[in-house]
């Protein structure tokens, strides 16, 4: 490019990006928020309006334990786009293999469930490793088209079925007999819920892990400038695979704990929507803040499960149609909120203890 | 700073010009960041009008950050005072309007336009089309290549478009930045002579590595060192003072010995 | 191979190849002149068919279905003008430089659209009556061809053939070919080239809201998710072309459209569309910067 045109250009010029930054108290915190999650399913209280029922019933469960596995699967894609600075359009791909692949090695070869997840998540590896490369030969906006063309790939495989094992638009559910008694029934809720909680809490360990190791802060320093990273001599191209491949990793792990909560594989996990629906998240909480995503994906996985139902029980009545149809939307009410966020608070929720001046342990 | 306040600094910090009159760019305290570099720390100087004004200085001095700050094509804080009028705040498309035209360093030419076409994008000024006789005059080549893709021109050609792309821009001021960088010797001649052709009673601004060109093309000349402005003063004062000329610009006139002999 | 089902399926394929031709050139373009990754593109094709939809079905005074389809045609081109224009004077203009966070709005913006439409009208198909000769069928070397698709295909060209005159013809063609190479050079030359930012924004969502038109006609039916489907396969289109490059969105088009529908038909529903991916890696190992693009980006 000219010398004109390189002016001005480059990532580190975005407001959404904040500067790397550490903190001691964060795995306090997390750790306790985690203790403090873990006892949830022994808490008969019931909160009004926030929840349907008493904490502990299966109903708010499978919700915070949606919410748990979209947390972790949003860390997962933090890694890649706020701190590698790759924008990956095709997430929902590693999502779904992690979901698909489980349940198709338990359904095709009999597999135990803990036979088949570990072998889903080396086939995501292997297929992450392989579609990145190819992927990784362009940057920027065309990484991003050509990632989204990938998944779309699958997406489009799952869902017009050409082969006859994915079930088509359909879906496939679950076959519980290939799962120990443990995860299954509407009683175990409280035990797939620990199960989410912990995929949630090791994600968060090993993200944290990755982007404090010596390859995690090459993965920052790519963000910030790739061209410097290979001035220093060191291929960026190695360490934006490796950055690929564990975030697809991990996603497909929280795909295999999704598995059991939802009961079934549906094409709408492979679809683009839950990639862009994994920005929302990831921004909403603020990108390149691993408790952020966190955050972001918690409070989009309640906020999809629970509006619906507040939709139903009559609070929008009052409401004229155009405008309680939309309301009802959970994507409307996350889509209007994120455009607001990023136009003017654009570090994400946060940031907002931040900008509202209200002072916190760093993050 | 108001415009007044910006002349009366001229007046007592700019260097000495008793022939041009008032200048017509006066730069002040213009201080540019790239990234994390600090380029320009705090950079004041003149232009007067109807001259050549060559601005100097070792590689990655600042020269063409400059230009681009002129410009505002890079982000930059200090006082410009273009034609009694500040600039600050003023976006590129408008500074270019109110009449300063650019040569870039690269020439920038629009490879996938034809020349003309090249041309064509800047004969909105009034009086464009007089001035596209000249500049076909003084490129014929251009004429000639009308209807050619300005990618599959050569570079010293690709010059020429640029040069006569700035020259259609009834222009005050002309920021002409390396017009022979990357160029065969024999072009550069062709270059300077038509660059000659051109500037005669114009007021340019020209950044030039080379010292012979900027001698043959420039009566004032500031240098810039470490960011700041470390000469300023007309250009056979520079040249006159070889130890000064190595000091500032790490070329003396030994190596130039060939441009006396061509004069 | 008989000759009725070769012609069928080329004038099919064609058809889809307008379809994402009007889609993919505004987004190739916005791409090239500003860098932006515009995701709200979708959103634009699926206020097309929205808009048609609504005219067809709710404006029964005006009886001819033909006159009724030309006011639709308006009406929604209209919109999508509207819409385009907006999305960039609103949200996008305000953070130039920022690529992320103009990604991020469109983002938003496309997913809120989608959500407000399915607020409104539900996520159910909505289907529309169409005038009676586009249910015609015309015979061509033995193959019975709908009308319509005839119809979508003409309308592609004929704004293929438009667009490429304004690009080529025009002074805001000549700024906006220039600043696809070199947009702060053009600046440099005392052009606003914010104005050919709107400007591109707003043809490229009229052009995709005919899209949405025709896409309507085409799949028959229009749901709140079509233009996220469609910008998908608008995405490959562009990146195959070559980005900022609409004579290579064109050729790429019609390459995508025609292989989607013959292996479709040949090798089964869906393999089409994952050769068409497989397609896009190709291109991208032999040449990153696409069929006619200059530069990789």
């Amino acid at each position: 490019m000219s010398a004109v045109t390189e002016v001005s250009e480059g990532p580190t010029t975005s407001a959404a990006i904040p500067p790397p930054r550490r903190s001691r108290t964060l795995p306090i915190t997390m750790g306790a928020v985690a203790v403090l999650l873990a006892f949830v399913p022994f808490v008969d209280v019931h909160v009004p309006g926030l929840f349907g029922g008493e904490l502990s019933s299966p109903g708010v469960l499978q919700i915070l334990a949606v919410g748990l596995v979209f947390a972790g699967v949003a860390m997962s894609y933090d890694l890649i786009l706020g701190y590698t600075g790759m924008l990956s359009l095709g997430h929902a791909l590693y999502f779904a293999l992690g979901l698909y692949g489980t349940n198709l090695l338990m359904r095709l070869f009999e597999l135990s469930y803990a036979a088949a997840v570990p072998i889903a998540l080396v086939g995501s590896f292997v297929l992450a490793v392989v579609l990145g490369s190819v992927a990784l030969r362009v940057r920027g906006v065309a990484f991003a088209m050509v990632t989204l063309a990938f998944a779309e790939a699958f997406h489009v495989f799952v869902e017009a079925d050409p082969v006859g094992i994915t079930g088509g638009e359909e879906g496939l559910s679950l076959d519980t007999a290939y799962v120990p008694d443990i995860l299954t029934g509407v009683v175990n809720t409280r035990v797939v819920y620990w199960l989410a909680l912990a995929f949630a809490v090791l994600t968060f360990a090993i993200c944290r892990q990755a982007v404090a190791s010596r390859a995690g802060r090459v993965f920052q320093a790519i963000r910030e400038n790739e061209d410097r990273v290979e001035m220093l001599g060191l291929r960026p191209f190695n360490f934006k695979l490796l950055s690929f491949a564990l975030s697809a990793v991990l996603a497909s792990a929280g795909g295999a704990v999704y598995l059991l909560l939802v009961r079934g594989a549906t094409p709408g996990s492979a679809s683009s929507v839950f990639t862009l629906n994994l920005i929302i998240m990831v921004v909403l909480g603020g990108l390149g803040r691993l408790w952020g995503a966190a955050l972001g994906g918690l409070v989009f996985g309640y906020l999809q499960l629970r509006l619906p139902a507040v939709a139903r029980s009559g609070v929008f009545d009052p409401l004229p149609d155009w405008l309680e149809g939309p309301l009802t939307e959970p994507l409307f009410i996350l889509g209007t909120l994120f455009v607001i966020l990023v136009m003017f608070a654009p570090g994400g929720l946060a940031s907002l203890p931040a900008r509202l001046g209200i002072k916190r342990g760093g993050g | 700073m108001p415009a007044d306040h910006a002349r009366t600094a001229a007046a007592t910090h700019g260097p000495d010009r008793s022939i041009g009159g008032a200048p017509i760019l006066e730069v002040r305290d213009l201080d540019v960041h790239r990234g994390e570099a600090h380029i320009l720390h705090g950079v004041s100087f003149d232009v007067a009008p109807n001259r050549v004004t060559a601005l100097l200085g070792r590689n990655g001095v600042g020269k063409t950050t400059t230009l681009l700050s002129l410009l505002a094509l890079l982000p930059s804080t200090g006082e410009v005072v273009f034609d009694g009028d500040p600039l600050s705040g003023v976006p590129t498309h408008l500074r270019v309007q109110r009449g300063i035209a650019y040569v870039p360093e690269d020439r920038e030419v629009f490879s996938q336009l034809t020349v003309e076409e090249n041309l064509r994008l800047a004969m909105s000024w009034e009086g464009a089309s007089e001035r596209l006789g000249l500049v076909h005059e003084v490129f014929p080549e251009l004429k000639r290549r009308e209807s050619q893709k300005a990618g599959s021109l050569s570079g010293g050609q690709q010059q020429m478009l640029s040069l006569g792309r700035a020259l259609l821009h009834p222009a005050k001021l002309l920021l002409i930045d390396e017009p022979t960088k990357g160029l065969a010797p024999i072009v550069i001649t062709e270059v300077v002579d038509a660059l000659q052709q051109a500037t005669t009673d114009a007021t340019v601004l020209l950044v030039e590595q080379n010292l012979r060109v900027a001698e043959e093309l420039a009566t004032d000349a500031i240098v810039l060192d470490e960011g700041v402005v470390a000469w300023s003063g007309t250009m056979d004062d520079l040249v006159a003072d070889d130890e000064r000329t190595r000091g500032l610009l790490g070329v003396g006139r030994a190596t130039r010995g060939g441009a006396e002999g061509q004069r | 191979m008989s000759l009725q089902v070769f012609v069928l399926l080329s004038v099919t394929g064609l058809g889809l190849a307008g379809v994402y031709f009007l889609i993919a050139s505004g987004l190739s373009l916005i791409f090239g002149l500003m860098d932006v990754l515009n995701l709200a593109h979708g959103l634009f094709f699926t206020v097309g068919g929205y808009a048609t939809w609504w005219v067809m079905t709710r404006f029964q005074w005006i009886e001819s279905l033909g006159l009724r389809f030309l006011v639709a045609f308006l009406i929604a081109t209209v919109l999508g003008l509207a819409v385009g224009w907006a999305t960039e004077r609103f949200f996008v203009r305000r953070f130039y430089g920022d690529h992320v966070t103009q990604i991020l709005i469109t983002l938003g913006i496309s997913l809120a659209g989608v959500a407000l439409v399915g607020g409104w009208f539900s996520y159910d198909p909505q289907t529309f009556p169409v005038p009676e000769f586009m249910r015609q069928v015309a015979v061509i070397a033995g193959a019975r061809i709908p009308v319509s698709r005839l119809l979508i295909l003409a309308i592609s060209v004929v704004l293929l053939v438009g667009l490429l005159a304004v690009l080529r013809r025009t002074r805001h063609g000549l700024i906006i070919r220039a600043g696809v190479e070199n947009r702060q050079m053009v600046q440099a030359m005392g052009i606003d080239v914010a104005k050919s930012f709107t400007l591109v924004f707003a043809v490229g969502g009229g052009l995709a809201a005919i899209g949405g038109i025709l896409g309507g006609v085409f799949f028959a039916g229009v749901t709140p998710e079509f233009g996220l489907n469609m910008l998908i396969f608008a995405f490959i289109v562009v990146v195959i072309g070559g980005l900022g490059s609409v004579e290579g969105t064109a050729l790429s088009a019609v390459i995508v459209g025609l292989t989607q529908q013959f292996v479709n038909f040949f090798a089964g529903a869906g393999v089409g569309d994952l050769t068409v991916v497989v397609l896009l890696a190709v291109t991208l190992l032999l040449r990153p910067q696409g069929l006619l693009g200059e530069v990789a980006r």
